[in-house]
Order: C-alpha cells, then structure tokens, then sequence
C-alpha cells in the first residue's frame, strides 16, 4: 500500500522538483507573477489536448494526429471567421472531430493499431496544411483577437478539464477506456461495445484538439503551416510526466492531465528562461521521456503497448 | 532403491507484496520419484515451483539441485540446470512454426554460418514428435494453427527433449481430455525411467495417488507434511491434510431427480459454425442443469460462446422465448441476463491488471449508474457485497485479480454475474484448474441458484462432474450431438464416453 502511494506521489514531486529548481536557477525569476501568466498561457492549450488524449491512452491506444488535427482545424477555423467567428468555433471543433472519427474507425473496424493509423493521417493532413497555408493563406477579421482573453480562456479550460474529470471517474465511458486498456478481450466479454468506445474517445480526442486550435488562432490571428506542429509529441510527454503508463489501464488517474500539462510547460518556460537553445530543450526532454517510461512501464505484467 | 535426494528447498520464502505466499517450505524430491504437490488454492504450489523453475525470485531461503547450491536466474538457466516446466495456461508462442517454439532459446544448437538452419531444426523437432506419437503434428507450422491440447503436447516435448533431470507439471492434465492426458502420463513416466524427477501438481485427488510416489501437502503457504504413497492412503486422507479438518461426504448433488419440467427458457434452432457446429437444435429449462460433453475439440466450448452471442459467423437462431429475445450478440445477452465464465479465464473472463472492483463492476454499470454518473461508493458496495457472497480471499476489493490464485479469479468472476442477477449462466469449464474446497463450494453455488429459478449451462471435460452436478447431458462429437442423456441413478462414465468417440 505504501508502495503505490508512494508511486502514485512521483508526479506531484516531479512538479515540485521542476519547479524549486528552475526558481533556484533563474534566481527566482521563474515565480514572477508575469512569469507564471505565461505559463498559464502555454499551458492552455497542452490542457486541452491532453484532456482529451487522456481516454485515447487509457485505452493504450496513441494519437500522433493531434497537432495535425490543431494545424487544419485551425486553418478552417481561421478561413471561417472571415464569415462568423462563432461559426469558425464549430468549424474548428467539427474539423477535429471528423479526423477523430477517421482515426477511431480505423483503428476499431479495420482493426490497424492506433499509432500507425493516426502516424498516417498526421503526415495527411498535414500535408494539407501545409498546401493551403502557402497556396490559400486565410485572413482572419481584427475582431478575432477580442477573444484572446486571458481570464475567459482560463475559465473555459478548467471547465473542458473538470468534465473530463467527472466523464472519466464517474461515468461508463471513463470505466470503458479503463476496462478496454485492461483487456479488450475481457471488456469486450464484459459488454463493453469495445468498437464504439475506442471510437468515440478518437472523437473526442479530435473535437478537444479542434478548441485548442481555436485558442491558437486567437493567439496568433494566423493560420501557418506550423501550427500545432509537435503538438502530439507534447501531449504523450505530458501525460506520461504526470503518472500515465503508455499502456494505458486499470491504473490510469485523470490528474495526469493536469500535473503533466503543468511539469512539462514549467519545464519548458525552464529552459527558455536559463537560455537553453531549442535544439537543447528538445534533447533534454527526449531524455525526460524516455526515463518517465522506465518508471511507468508496468515490466511485471508483461503488456507491451499497443 | 537407494535414495538420492535431486533437489531440496531450505526454508523456502515468497512474498508479493505483503501477501506471504510461500513460508518457509524445506522439502526434497529423491532422484527417479514422481512427487505430488498437493493443497488448495493459494496454498503456494505453484509459487514454489516457479521458483525452482526460474519463473519467481525467491525471497528467502536456499535451493540445493545435487547437493549443489542452484539459483536459477530465469526459465531458460533453469533449463540449463535439467530443469523445466509444463505451465497450467497456455504457453506457446503464436507467431513462432512448432519447431520454433520446442527450441526457442536453444536456437544456436541450429546454426550453420550465422543463420539458423530451419531444415535441420524440423527434421529435430519431427523425430522428437515422433518419440511420443505426435505424428499429426507438423514442426514447420505457425503453432497457431493448433488446437489448445495440441500446443500442450508441443509444450510437453519443449519441457522434455533435453532429459531434464526434474520437470514440473503444473495443473496440466485439468485442461487436456482424455487422450491428452494418457499421453502425458506416458511422457511423465518417460522421463521417471530414463532416472528423472517429476513435480506434479494437480487437484486430481485420485489422479495424484496412481501417479505419484510420494507426496508433499501444503496449506495456507506452509509445509504440512511429506510421506510416501502406499495402498493404505485414500483420497479423503489427503483432503483431510489439505483442509486441515475432516470434510463432509457432500460434494456433488445427492438427489436423481432429472429436473427439466421448467418452461424453455432458451432455445437453438439450426445452429451452425462453419466447421466446428452443425445442426444443433437445443433447449435450455427453468431451474434445470444442462450438462455439454464431449472432447476439447467436440465444439463444445465454441457452443457456450453461441449462447453468450460472442460468436460473429453462427447460422440459425439463439433465442429467449419468455423474452421474446433473439441473441446476436455479447450485449444483448448480458442485458437480457446471460451470463458466461470463459474457459480461456484470465484472457475472456477477467481483466487480470485491474482490480476486483473493475471486474465486478465492469457488466452492471448500467445498474451502477444513476442519470448517467456512477457513485464510487456505490460501486465498492455492490463489490463488496458480491465478493464477499462469493467468499472471495482477498486483502481488499481494489487488489488486482493478477494476484489472486485460481479459484479466487474464478469466485470474481462469479461474484460479477451474481451481481448482475443473471437468469442464465453458461459455465464453460467452471472448475478448471480449481482446489476441492472451491470446486465444492461453486457445485452449492449452482445448486443454490437452481433452486432459484436459474437455469445453468454446464460445459466440461470432467465427465464425473457433469454426471455429479447435471439434469440432463447432451454430448457432442465433432460438432454434432450424438447424445442425450438423462439424470439418474448409475449413470456411467463409460455409457458417455460410447456418445465422445
């Protein structure tokens, strides 16, 4: 018992540690008040993702689409604010949710593992965004920025994050996933609909990935064709940062999504700030991912991830 | 015959987390012997030979192989040492032809100029095949293309072809049919009169006493006693050491009463699985035990899983009259009261890395929930409840099945059907792999729940206790029922062997 507190503590430390230390290095800089609104900031859209990821990996599943999704959601969303910017909401959500759907019933009807089906719908569409942003750039009205607000995107995250929460402890999807990452064999005896599950936590891992890329949007005022790029790698590190073994199952806890969303983007705004070069901050964190996998690969029960 | 001890354990310990499994167990086994290990579930029987075959660390104490200190780092060391092991689950591997599998880790016996050379590898395996009569068994084949007993018999000549000097047979012959098991009996005793030693671990009370020449009971983790097997020694001795008490004569049901006045409560019309079914036309009664037979490869479990709705490519109808319910489905059949305990346990029956709370739970969230949200105090309620019905031992109702022995994964999945109420409960194999005082108390159970108006599929390879437990007995060959019996006094196992073969 002291032993799985003790593991299930490990997250929340880590979170202390990035923090004391990089305050410690930054000589305190790193507690500024303007310093952690930009943290928030960052944080925003790593929290929506994951919120959303979090049932794909549950499932042991993967989705490497997500910065794609964030890249032509974003594209369309940008393209249809130039009518309404609340249609260019449903355009963005809509447009994630259908590349969701497309992972979802790859993978569960043709039976393809999940990170070679979403590996080819990320090089896809991002292909497509790529073609657009340069042959098609998108203007978006000046009237966009009115919704780059600090405080109402805030409030709009803790509520996507909070229904995750509640969707993922009390309610039979949250069980489903959980099962499904346990045993899809024994779920699918137990009457889960293993097909309809695995495909709606696609969509709903997609539509998620269609709000973050509004929130890009809003930041930004552009679509480019580099936006959401590595978002997907992001989210994996995040969420295996906070506790969640990558092959998903009984043990998965939603707080994942929030302690690996915050380590990983104080670790980041870290490095920026002691002067870590991109291509530094990306080795050091490949060497975090990696380890955090040592420590969450469950080795006793003998599952590979899927 | 002068005694040489091969192995002996000097207080022998296992800890899994804070469960002692093995405490302290100091034993031998002498050179050319058949050793019984007996005990019920949890006793630790497996614990310690997954010890000694390299499978488990040991926590504490000391292994002796010859008067020599061994301490086997993994199966294949152990090998190396003349030791091995036939485990109780499957444990071929699919992607891998049969010769593959029987020398996996001794490739480099095959190497000729840095390949492995597959000809000469199969033209090995096949005489080895052959040794044991294993003529139908093709070395250069995926192994997946074989039966569940075949790949058993794979195993046996993996576990055997380098004379090991001490083998294990792990609750193997539960799982295998009649024909399987004379062979392995053949091969353990092979093995004993080329000088080896053989652990054999079974709830076969009566199959441990022909087979063995000594016996080791243990209870509870604990080293109860050793004695040599002689006439005098009855199976009911045995329990007594086992139990630890006398047990009552009750076992199977007392009555002759072939109860099947109930209304039809499910029928097959037509039934056909391309290949494994054909024609079956089959009615299940109120509060009646309908007992399936047959050999492995009969059909007969593939029939349980028609019933359940889990089979994608049946012809013909499974229906519930009184529901008006046509089942095509694992769901539909769970949500009109049909529930099924696989044969294949820890793969179909349980979620092994979750906890029992998840299993349980898992079929009746619908019950669970209360306008879409479910209450986790709820949940741990209704498992503790069902576990606690089912008698289940265990620290605490989030410890993962993984940890549980066999008759308590059993129990789980037992208490998760028990909580959904079920009507109809197909059990395939349902004391597979599972200790006297377990097999006991689920032969109550189906009783129990008889007399409440449930009606039970019983689906088993142990003929005696489907002539124990069962109102009536159908039996099938090659996936045609070739027989209907009814329950009464004298039945014999012979009579239901003439409808198997």
């Amino acid at each position: 018992m002291n032993k799985k507190m003790l593991q299930s503590a490990v997250p929340y430390l880590g979170l202390v540690i990035v923090i004391v230390l990089f305050t410690i290095l930054t000589q305190g800089k790193s507690m500024d008040g303007s310093n952690w609104k930009l943290i928030i900031e960052q944080a925003l859209t790593l929290l929506i993702c994951s919120a959303g990821v979090m049932f794909v990996m549950t499932m042991g599943s993967l989705d490497f689409s997500q910065g794609s999704i964030v890249g032509l959601a974003c594209y369309a969303a940008a393209v249809v604010s130039s009518f309404s910017i609340p249609l260019a909401i449903v355009a963005a959500v809509g447009v994630g949710a259908g590349i969701g759907l497309l992972n979802g019933v790859m993978h569960a009807k043709f039976k393809i593992q999940s990170f070679i089906v979403t590996m080819c719908t990320m090089f896809i569409f991002r292909g497509l965004v790529v073609f657009f942003t340069s042959n098609f750039p998108a203007e978006t009205p000046y009237a966009i920025y009115d919704y780059d607000n600090l405080v109402g995107k805030f409030i709009v995250v803790v509520a996507i994050v909070a229904a995750g929460f509640i969707v993922f402890r009390f309610t039979k999807l949250g069980r489903q996933v959980r099962a499904i990452g346990s045993g899809e064999i024994a779920a699918a005896y137990s009457g889960v609909n293993v097909d309809r599950t695995k495909i709606l936590a696609f969509v709903i891992a997609g539509a998620l990935a269609g709000i973050a890329a509004f929130f890009a949007l809003v930041r930004t005022g552009s679509a480019t064709a580099q936006t959401g790029n590595l978002m997907e790698t992001n989210v994996m590190i995040a969420l295996v940062l906070g506790g969640l073994s990558v092959s998903g199952g009984a043990r998965s806890n939603y707080m994942a999504v929030i302690i690996g969303a915050m380590m990983l983007t104080c670790l980041t705004n870290g490095l920026v700030l002691i002067g870590a070069d991109p291509i530094t901050q990306q080795l050091i964190k490949g060497i975090i991912f990696l380890l955090c996998i040592i420590i969450t690969t469950d080795r006793k029960s003998g599952l590979i991830s899927k | 015959m002068s005694k040489e001890v091969l192995i002996r354990t000097q207080d022998l310990s296992k800890t899994f987390g804070t469960t002692k499994a093995v405490k302290q167990v100091s034993f031998e086994v002498y050179k050319g012997e058949i050793h019984g290990l007996i005990g019920e579930n949890g006793s630790g029987k497996s614990t310690i030979t997954n010890m000694i075959t390299g499978i488990h660390t040991v926590t504490s104490g000391e292994m002796f192989l010859e008067g020599q200190k061994y301490e086997p780092k993994n199966q294949l060391d152990a090998n190396r040492h003349g030791v091995s092991i036939i485990v109780q689950e499957m444990n071929t591997i699919e992607d891998l032809t049969v010769a593959e599998n029987i020398f996996f880790g001794n490739e480099e016996l095959f190497i000729r100029n840095g390949v492995i050379d597959s000809k000469a590898m199969n033209k090995k395996a096949r005489e080895y095949l052959d040794v044991f009569g294993f003529d139908k068994i093709n070395p250069a084949d995926d192994v997946v293309h074989y039966t569940f007993e075949e790949r058993k018999m794979i195993e046996l000549v993996k576990a055997t072809y380098f004379n090991p000097k001490l083998l294990v047979v792990d609750e193997t012959t539960t799982a295998l049919s009649h024909d399987g098991r004379e062979k392995l009996y053949e091969l353990i005793r092979h093995v004993k009169n080329r000088g080896g030693s053989v652990i054999v671990i079974s709830h076969d009370l009566q199959e441990v006493l022909e087979l063995c020449d000594s016996i080791t009971v243990l209870r509870d983790g604990e080293h109860i006693k050793s004695f040599p097997v002689t006439d005098e020694i009855t199976e009911d001795d045995l329990k007594k050491h086992m139990v630890g008490r006398e047990l009552s004569g009750k076992y199977y049901r007392e009555d002759t009463h072939s109860n099947i006045e109930g209304e039809v409560v499910m029928s097959l019309k037509d039934v056909n699985v391309e290949g494994i079914l054909s024609n079956i036309n089959l009615e299940l009664h109120k509060g009646e035990i309908l007992g399936i037979g047959g050999l492995t490869e009969s059909g007969m479990h593939e029939l349980g899983k028609v019933m359940f709705g889990a089979l994608e490519n049946q012809t013909g109808t499974v229906s519930l009259p009184q529901k008006n319910v046509e089942i095509g489905s694992i769901k539909t059949a769970i949500a009109s009261g049909v529930a099924y305990a696989s044969k294949n346990r820890d793969q179909e029956g349980l979620m092994i890395n979750a906890s029992i709370l998840d299993n349980v739970c898992l079929s009746s969230m619908d019950k669970l929930q209360r306008k879409g949200f479910i209450s986790p105090k709820r949940e741990r309620r209704f498992t503790n409840e069902y576990a606690t019905k089912m008698n289940v031992k265990m620290e605490n109702i989030n410890q993962f099945v993984s940890a549980l022995s066999g008759g308590n994964k059993q129990k789980v999945v037992l208490a998760k059907w028990l909580g959904r109420d079920s009507d109809i409960l197909v059990l395939d194999s349902p004391t597979r792999g599972i200790d006297v005082m377990v097999k006991a108390s689920i032969y109550e159970l189906m009783q129990e729940l008889t007399k409440q108006g449930k009606s039970i599929v019983m689906i088993s390879e142990e003929i005696l206790e489907l002539i124990g437990m069962c109102d009536r007995l159908v039996v099938l060959k090659d996936g045609e029922i070739t027989g209907e019996l009814l329950r009464e006094e004298g039945l014999s196992e012979e009579k239901i062997i003439h409808y198997m073969i």
